[in-house]
């Protein structure tokens, strides 16, 4: 049940009017229906605050985003020159083809896609509307449910900008291509809706890698929909590194279709944001296809992270797993929601659900949800969740052998979440993910 | 196992063995509900005025549940919206004179006992168990009373607790689940009719297994009856509990409470058959048990410990949990459920962790077979003052056949970083290979399937004591019989 939430709501219904005004010169039919649509959905529906009766959000509110008076920003602002060394870097500038938005809109001087195979499409979503129209009005919002979840539905009101991506069959990425979302506005309280859809053609083969980030630590609101599917025999890593501002919201859903024999690899990365909710849905469409999602949240001070994770096996031979860790402290708050839902009348379902903590602070706390709902009897399924504070015996065990007592700590710190960075498959992400981590657990905890 | 095949082929193609009704004479409140309908059950019962009171108030806030419309929603369970005026609140046998021992109990009501198989003729008692015999809404006799007695055990009906022992029932009543808990907990409140009562007087080990058997037989009737059990400084008791009834086409409601208190050093052992009638083959009729029971584990060194087999119902909607609220104290829930036909079960258990170097254990099985929908449903809790607090979970489910559902849904909330917690699930149909083992060694498929099967129950029939052992086994067999797809 969702409370209709009346205090910010017209906010957006006047915003709506003056950005589709503006957008009403480059956009068709189709897709102001498309935002109408949404926009009505949520007009309907209103954030989702009800504390009641709400299972979705039962361990976050979301009532300082509701409250919050958040601005879009019809125009581009900002200044590519003044645009600092940010953290984006981190993952190489060079080693990948990389398209920036800045503040939500396409940044051409921060851009550089010209070395991608030229049979592949990677272009701002506006202009892949005129560019592929068809193509693109049968995929678009076609996979993230905008019905029933507010934020998709004001995602899909306000999209304009964002990342599209065609990877035709038999074609392979040698590079990754990263999308990088950076919130340079000096103006706090903006709303961005980036949106990503990314769709491969049958045996392609590349990397996705969707990276957020801020260059001031201002307060905004980043609402993230992202749309991947695979196409036949597929393969697509995906990395998905959330470093924003430690004062901004963030709340994003990653929709994923698996086609038949498809496999599909996650890793999500959960650094900044004082309210975090990470939607991720995977839907196994074809036989045959697997997934294996995995994450890490590092939270701290008064940090609230929240995981969803929902895999929906609606074909046979389908495989799922999932890991996911998180290292607590100050009076953080970690949630993980994991759901396995296996469809009547399937065969050979394998599916394997692991949620872990690790406490290092009285005041923090984990919340742990870890479902299964299944209508199937062919089904080899199993979770596993674990929390605890770093075990005395382990630590005497290493100081008995000579290590001080902080060394110490700082190994089984880094050793817990070193499961998760050990199922990357690439080495060369594997080394990236590792110093990332290791970055944040020294800017956290100072280790 | 003791029973051959061909013996559960026989009892098998009875069906559902509890079905048949007593043709007894009764009283009946008249249907519906209204602040009368209390006010006649409380006078018939001659209820002191305070326990009346209590009932009233829990009567208007159930009202306002009703008004905005809180029943329960969030089980995962379906059925149509039960119609609250079109219930019996109260039936009981009439009496034909006041008893005064159980030579003068209806010999109706006491055959209707013996076939069912639980005696309350104390010449041919089982060894060592007294029993509180409930039918519809009263409770009708209770055994060993006297043995009891001279260990300082009180253990009678709710009734006869409320004229003999109203300061013990007005100190602890609704202590552990108020009236205001939920929906089915608060309607329990305003109407309950009758129960059970046990006191347990400080350092006594009850020498005998206490039983309460619940029987519906009329029908329209709703049984609705509240245990409450104290255990007092050092004492033990171990307490069963079994029911069924009649074969009926309509569905009837039964809401109980449970409450369970221990307090230093006490521990209580609380074991459930539940075989509530589970409907037809094709999903109608049957038993809605939504119970509410719940101990508070209130002095340090205390323990309660729930063990539940669950075979009957058409839904069931329970959750026995522990508050752990004296350091030291342990709880335990151990729970064997089984949906087959069309029936539905949502249950599981809430550990609530609040004193320090407190324990919790968790073994859920979950057996869905038909079309039947079986839903673990639990939480641990571990409040920031719970230091080194200690959590088990294990919730597996079992499959039988591809048109059954079985669901899982864990609750864990950790808010001290020196709790321990483990959780783990599996789901999955019985495994071929095992099957295949059993096959190759000369067993049939059934028998394979039930040895597996017992196999999996295993770690919560332990727990019972051994006359519901074997009968878990015997009911776990009968009810699976003729499942092998």
């Amino acid at each position: 049940m969702i409370q209709v939430e009346q205090t910010n709501i017209e906010n957006y219904l006047s915003a709506f009017k003056i950005f589709e005004q503006a957008e009403s010169s480059t956009s068709s039919n189709w897709m102001i229906n498309l935002r109408r649509n949404a926009i009505a959905q949520f007009e309907n529906s209103g954030f989702p605050t009800a504390r009641r009766g709400n299972e979705e959000w039962k361990y976050t509110d979301v009532s300082p985003i509701a409250k919050g008076s958040f601005k879009i920003l019809h125009n581009k602002s900002h200044n590519a020159n003044q645009l600092p060394d940010t953290k984006y870097q981190q993952l190489e500038g060079s080693a990948c083809h990389n398209l920036v938005f800045v503040d939500g809109f396409l940044d051409e001087n921060l851009t550089n896609i010209s070395s991608l195979p030229k049979e592949v499409l990677v272009c701002n979503l506006s202009d892949a509307v005129s560019i592929e129209p068809t193509f693109t009005q049968r995929h678009l919002a076609k996979y993230a449910d905008f019905l029933h979840h507010p934020f998709t539905a004001l995602n899909t009101a306000f999209m304009a900008q964002g990342a599209f991506i065609w990877v035709p069959p038999n074609i392979s990425i040698d590079k990754p291509l990263q999308v990088l979302f950076i919130s340079s506005s000096s103006n706090s309280n903006l709303i961005t809706n980036p949106r990503i859809l990314a769709l491969t053609g049958e045996n392609s083969k590349f990397t996705l890698i969707e990276n957020h980030s801020a260059v001031n630590e201002n307060s905004y609101l980043a609402n993230v929909v992202s749309e991947i599917v695979l196409g036949t025999n597929s393969n697509v890593q995906y990395y998905r590194i959330q470093q924003e501002s430690k004062k901004a919201f963030h709340i994003s859903t990653t929709h994923v279709e698996l086609g038949k024999g498809s496999r599909f690899f996650s890793m999500n990365l959960d650094l900044g944001g004082e309210i975090v909710r990470n939607n991720l849905n995977v839907v196994t469409e074809g036989e045959d296809s697997s997934c294996s999602v995995n994450g890490i949240y590092i939270t701290t001070a008064s940090q609230h992270i929240d995981n969803k994770v929902v895999i929906n096996h609606n074909s046979s031979y389908t495989t799922s797993r999932e890991l996911y860790k998180g290292i607590l402290s100050g009076k953080s708050k970690a949630i993980f929601h994991g759901s396995i839902v296996v469809r009547e009348g399937l065969r050979q379902i394998d599916a394997l659900q692991i949620d872990k903590n690790l406490l290092l602070s009285d005041q923090a706390q984990a919340n742990t949800k870890p479902a299964f709902w299944i209508y199937s009897d062919d089904v080899k399924c199993g979770h596993g969740a674990a929390s605890g504070q770093i075990d005395r015996n382990a630590i005497f065990y290493l100081t008995s052998r000579g290590i001080s007592e902080s060394d110490a700590r700082n190994l089984l710190v880094k050793g817990f979440v070193q499961e998760v960075i050990e199922s990357i498959p690439n080495k060369f992400y594997k080394d990236k993910m590792d110093n990332m981590v290791n970055a944040s657990l020294l800017d956290v905890l100072g280790i | 196992m003791a029973t051959t095949n061909e013996d559960l082929k026989t009892i098998a193609s009875q069906q559902y063995q509890y079905g048949w009704v007593t043709d007894v004479e009764s009283e009946e409140a008249p249907k519906g509900l209204t602040e009368d309908t209390i006010r006649w059950i409380s006078s018939k019962k001659n209820e002191p005025q305070f326990m009346l009171d209590w009932r009233l108030k829990a009567f208007r806030h159930w009202g306002k549940l009703v008004g905005k419309s809180e029943s329960p929603t969030w089980a995962n369970i379906s059925h149509p919206p039960i119609d609250y005026q079109n219930i019996i609140y109260y039936s009981a046998p009439k009496p034909k004179k006041k008893l005064d021992s159980l030579d003068e109990v209806d010999p109706e009501l006491l055959s209707a006992y013996e076939k069912l198989g639980i005696p309350l003729d104390e010449q041919k008692r089982l060894a060592g168990v007294a029993v509180d015999a409930i039918f519809d809404s009263v409770s009708i006799a209770t055994t060993f009373q006297e043995e009891l007695s001279k260990h300082g055990i009180i253990f009678c009906s709710f009734s006869d607790a409320l004229q003999n022992y109203p300061e013990l029932i007005k100190k602890y009543l609704g202590s552990v689940v108020p009236y205001t808990d939920n929906f089915y907990a608060c309607l329990n409140a305003a109407v309950f009719s009758d129960g059970s009562f046990c006191y347990v007087p400080k350092g006594v080990r009850c020498p005998l297994e206490l039983t309460t058997y619940f029987r519906i037989n009329s029908a329209n009737t709703g049984q609705f009856e509240r245990t409450l059990i104290i255990a007092d400084e050092g004492s033990y008791v171990s307490y069963l509990e079994g029911c069924s009834a009649p074969i009926r086409d309509e569905n009837q409601l039964h809401a109980a409470v449970v409450e369970l208190i221990t307090l230093d050093n006490a521990e209580i052992k609380y074991s459930t058959i539940q075989n509530w009638y589970p409907g037809d083959q094709n999903g109608k009729g049957g038993i809605y048990n939504f119970v509410t029971k719940r101990g508070k584990c209130q002095g340090k060194d205390s323990k309660i410990s729930w063990t539940q087999v669950e075979t009957g119902s058409a839904i069931t909607w329970k959750y026995p949990s522990v508050i752990l609220l004296g350091d030291n104290s342990i709880g335990e829930f151990y729970s064997v459920a089984l949906t087959k036909g069309y029936q539905q079960a949502d249950t599981g258990t809430k550990m609530i962790h609040i004193g320090k170097n407190t324990k919790s254990k968790i073994i859920s099985k979950g057996i869905s077979s038909g079309h039947g929908n079986n839903t673990y449903r639990g939480l641990v809790r571990i409040m920031p003052k719970a230091d080194d607090a200690h959590n088990f979970t294990q919730c597996d489910s079992l499959l039988i056949g591809s048109s059954c559902g079985a669901h899982t849904a864990p609750y864990v909330e950790v808010q001290n970083k020196s709790a321990h917690l483990e959780h783990e699930a599996f789901t999955s149909k019985v495994d071929e290979d095992k099957l295949f083992y059993c096959n190759q060694r000369g067993m049939s498929g059934e028998e394979a399937q039930s040895l597996i099967i017992n196999g999996f129950c295993k770690e919560v029939f332990r727990e019972l004591p051994f006359e519901f052992a074997v009968e878990a086994t015997r009911l776990m067999d009968l009810n699976l019989e003729g499942s092998v797809g």
